[in-house]
């Protein structure tokens, strides 16, 4: 069984019974399962990329623009996205670790600015112009809307 | 997967009434209420139970209309020996190795 199917249990479970106190602590029960789980997915996928970002880094040398590096984080991320999909993993919990990926990539050059001058890189930039990026973007985007659509029918 | 070495007070109450109702099934609302374990306690309980290979977890359709299907238990053959061998263990006095 999945993760969700775990979840789904514990859902079904709390309206299948009259017990008006235990429905609701069950209830709570399952929105925190799925939110830890959510939440462990996508640290975990967050780690995963910074960890391969830093070893790129490494490689790549100090101070090389990042334009192949942001095509490879996305690669990596929709490859990621698309195995853990068929062991089933939600594609949900891919795009919120990438969504956050984002924002935190730009943390992260920063950090390293303010740290370690002369290694860390001076241009973070999204390609936009890149044919890679934007797709794997969209299919991010298109899984997150692919969880809420089977949470709002699961719920009806 | 690996048998776990320590078992908690509540796995053991979980395994234990498992083992009574052996071969028929339960619902996790009934297991709440027979080991006095809060949900919260309980499926993280039946959750490591499964993916250890000693529970047995399936889905059951509801037999009233518009009513979810359900998740039934039961212990697997390793749960139930793990469960047998367990029952003969006297149960870890806290109160008087602390005090």
């Amino acid at each position: 069984m999945t993760p969700e199917d775990w979840e789904q249990g514990i859902v079904n479970e709390a309206a299948s019974v009259e017990d008006s106190a235990w429905v609701r602590e069950t209830q709570l029960t399952a929105l925190r399962a799925g939110l830890m789980h959510a939440l462990g997915l996508a640290v975990a996928v967050l780690g995963g990329i910074a960890a391969l970002q830093i070893a790129v880094l490494m490689l790549l040398g100090p101070n090389k623009p990042l334009h192949l590096l942001w095509i490879m984080m996305m690669c990596a991320v929709a490859s990621a996205g698309l195995r853990l999909s068929r062991v089933g993993v939600s594609v949900w919990h891919i795009g919120l670790g990438a969504l956050l990926y984002l924002p935190l990539t730009w943390a992260f050059v920063v950090m390293t600015q303010w740290l370690w001058a002369d290694f860390a890189p001076q241009t973070p930039q999204l390609v936009t112009e890149s044919c890679a990026v934007l797709p794997v973007l969209a299919m991010n985007v298109a899984g997150v809307l692919a969880f809420w659509r089977r949470r709002k029918e699961k719920v009806a | 997967m690996p048998r776990p070495n320590h078992i908690s007070p509540q796995t053991r109450a979980v395994l234990q009434q498992l083992a009574a109702s052996h071969p028929g099934w339960a619902h996790g609302y009934d297991l709440s209420k027979a080991t006095d374990l809060r949900s919260g306690t309980l499926y993280p309980i039946l959750r490591r139970l499964h993916e250890s290979g000693l529970l047995d977890a399936e889905w059951e359709p509801s037999p009233h209309a518009g009513k979810p299907p359900r998740h039934i238990y039961r212990l697997s053959a390793a749960g139930l020996k793990l469960a047998r061998e367990r029952r003969e263990e006297r149960p870890l006095l806290l109160r008087g190795a602390l005090l």
